[in-house]
């Protein structure tokens, strides 16, 4: 009778020690498969967070390579929304980022939103060398401060006539700079147009306090822009004022927010330059061994410069090739063997020789 | 009970298959380069041949030679060039020899032809095809037009894909 | 001997959930190898479609290009390359300058001009390849050689062979 109800307490036991087994074997089960799952989960949602921004990165690459060969052409295109961070030889998504190679590109540093603005002009030293690529989108507001002085207001009236329509600007005299209203900008870039050295640092307008602000003064008599960028409350100059070729240089000033990425972008232009002088002077020693004793041969080949008397060829190209290569660029000088170009261009085209360009 | 949860995974994982197949391996791969290698090469290839300078007619381009074979093609072209050919003989054998030394080369299957008539019957300035491609075919084509006395001379250069 | 039956019983069903566990596994791990590797076909696959892309990039570079084209009062001729600058480049390639600018557009690639009627000469323009590669994609495109002393156009083609 005892071993009876002792076996049945046993079984009892024992029935319930293997439905707590039971049970504990399902919950480590069913957490190892939950957990499993879990990780897949995470890993793909990083997975495809990467190949979006991969994605939107290739996308952006062909509209770049696009825009970049359709010149004179400005474009309005929805990407999807995200942040491009732009420097002079690369863009990032997040962590993606993508080489620009040899494009000439001009973008503030962080392009926020859904759309994006590009605009492309050629560059022309008076040859056509490259192309320039210029990025914003509608939430960067440029605001055009010229001062009373003619030269002044001419270039506001001329930048803001060439800008693209849909590039968010406005011309503010400069009286009424500290009215300027907060518009909900993510950014504002504050364009003054005046003397250099600016008498003193341009000041944020009370409205704008809490918005990323930057500025660039323009100089237009001495061909030469200052960048400031806001350090604290105020903006604080970046480095020393640096020279401007031509209308597409400055434009490229106005897009870039950072000094450094500028200087970067225009070196690699000068080095486009460059090559394509060292092209042309060598096109037209060639050229000017069909034209010996005729009135074209002087313009394709004359002496070599002081430098290198042994290199023959166009002067000015040759001087060309001299600038670029040195460090920091003379742009003042640059403008003048331009300048003679196009007056050589024009003889050419008189004394019915090939023109140089 | 088991076998019919067995049922329904297996069902599963053949839907899964079936899924990946459809979607990830039948998936035909972009044509990314040959669509664009094709439209380069129809653009490109008209304009090229149309500007070409003749090697030895009088310095006369391609374009001049074809507009006169199209206006005198019953006698095969007023100009005659220093090798003694008319400009439709002169034009029809430059312009098969660039298709040969290129298209043909590469293996490019092509229709080239121009003229001034509508009807296929009336004789061509010129026409050659390659590898038994016709203009109705799907690819891709382009079309010049060169001013004639005789009306609209149209150049068609079709590359099928 | 009761007993010793439902300890067998119970030790079936343990056995039975841990075949379950094992089919499912093993279920899971073909659903993972099928999966990856379907992944890693279309990695390639992806892989192709860039490098095809590079290939078109590097065409239209190539087609665009300012030092190559043919202009006239800085007008720019469409598919026509003048025959001078490309002379002018191929006898520059090796310059340091030059090779390094050309290099971050063009890459692993070699850019060659034949012209083809009236036959003349071949000018490489640009030569950059790997020490060891798998693949080569060539691009022939038929353009335009403009030669500005004797004012004549040539037929030329323009060929791109880009390196993997």
């Amino acid at each position: 009778m005892v071993n009876k109800h002792l076996r049945r307490r046993l079984r009892k036991k024992a029935q319930e020690t293997e439905q707590q087994f039971n049970w504990i074997f399902i919950l480590i089960i069913g957490a190892l498969i939950l957990a499993f799952f879990a990780y897949i989960v995470l890993k793909q949602k990083a997975a495809s967070e990467i190949k979006l921004a991969v994605t939107i990165a290739k996308q952006l690459n062909t509209i770049l390579t696009g825009a970049k060969l359709s010149s004179g052409t400005f474009q309005d295109i929805p990407i999807p929304e995200t942040t491009i961070r732009f420097a002079c030889n690369d863009y990032f998504i997040g962590d993606v980022g993508q080489r620009l190679g040899n494009r000439i590109l001009f973008a503030p540093n962080f392009v926020e939103g859904n759309r994006i603005f590009t605009w492309t002009l050629d560059w022309n030293v008076p040859f056509k060398v490259s192309s320039f690529l210029y990025v914003t989108t509608p939430f960067v507001r440029y605001v055009i401060v010229p001062s009373v002085a003619d030269e002044s207001q001419l270039l506001a009236k001329r930048l803001n006539s060439t800008l693209p329509a849909k590039i968010n600007r406005e011309l503010v005299a400069d009286v009424d700079l500290p009215n300027v209203a907060n518009l909900n900008d993510k950014r504002v870039r504050i364009v003054i147009i005046q003397g250099l050295p600016a008498v003193s640092a341009p000041s944020i307008p009370q409205a704008l306090a809490n918005v990323e602000a930057s500025a660039l003064v323009i100089d237009p008599a001495q061909r030469k822009v200052q960048f400031y960028e806001k350090l604290g409350a105020v903006l604080a100059p970046v480095g020393a004022p640096i020279d401007y070729l031509d209308d597409e240089s400055l434009f490229g000033a106005l897009f870039t927010e950072s000094r450094e990425e500028y200087e970067c972008s225009m070196n690699k232009a000068y080095d486009r330059l460059n090559s394509a002088s060292k092209i042309y002077a060598k096109k037209f020693v060639l050229i000017s061994n069909n034209y010996v004793g005729t009135a074209c041969e002087g313009f394709y080949k004359g002496p070599g410069l002081v430098e290198s008397p042994e290199q023959q060829g166009n002067q000015d190209l040759l001087s060309l090739v001299a600038l670029t290569t040195a460090t920091p660029v003379d742009v003042q000088k640059i403008s003048e063997s331009v300048q003679n170009l196009i007056n050589t261009n024009t003889k050419l085209q008189l004394n019915s020789c090939p023109l140089l360009f | 009970m088991e076998l019919m949860g067995l049922t329904i995974i297996v069902i599963l994982i053949i839907l899964g298959i079936l899924f990946a197949i459809k979607f990830v391996i039948l998936k035909k791969p972009p044509e990314t380069k040959a669509s664009f290698t094709r439209s380069q090469m129809t653009s490109n290839l008209g304009m090229a041949i149309l500007q070409s300078t003749s090697k030895n007619c009088k310095g006369t381009d391609v374009t001049e030679l074809m507009t006169d074979c199209a206006q005198w093609i019953e006698t095969g072209g007023l100009i005659s060039c220093e090798d003694g050919r008319n400009s439709c003989r002169y034009v029809n054998e430059t312009v098969a020899w660039i298709l040969n030394s290129t298209l043909v080369q590469w293996k490019v299957k092509y229709y080239v032809s121009a003229g001034t008539s509508k009807n296929p019957k009336d004789p061509k300035v010129f026409e050659f095809s390659n590898l038994k491609c016709k203009d109705n075919q799907p690819g891709n084509s382009e079309l010049f037009f060169l001013p004639t006395d005789r009306g609209v001379m149209t150049v068609k250069i079709f590359i099928c894909s | 001997m009761k007993l010793a039956m439902q300890s067998r019983k119970s030790q079936l069903k343990m056995g039975e959930t841990v075949a379950i566990l094992f089919i499912f596994f093993i279920l899971l791990t073909i659903g993972a190898v099928f999966y990856f590797n379907i992944k890693r076909a279309s990695v390639t696959r992806e892989g192709s479609e860039q490098f095809e892309l590079k290939a078109v990039e590097i065409t239209q570079s190539i087609s665009f290009l300012p030092e190559a084209q043919c202009t006239e009062s800085n007008v720019v001729k469409a598919s026509c390359f003048d025959l001078y600058k490309l002379i002018a480049l191929a006898s520059l390639k090796n310059d340091p300058k030059i090779v390094r600018t050309y290099e971050r557009e063009f890459g692993q690639s070699a850019l060659t001009i034949r012209q083809v009627y009236p036959p003349g000469a071949n000018y490489t323009i640009y030569e950059n390849p790997p020490p060891q590669f798998n693949d080569a994609s060539t691009t022939n495109i038929p353009i335009s050689l403009y030669n500005a002393t004797a004012d004549r156009y040539y037929f030329g083609v323009l060929e791109v062979k880009v390196y993997r």
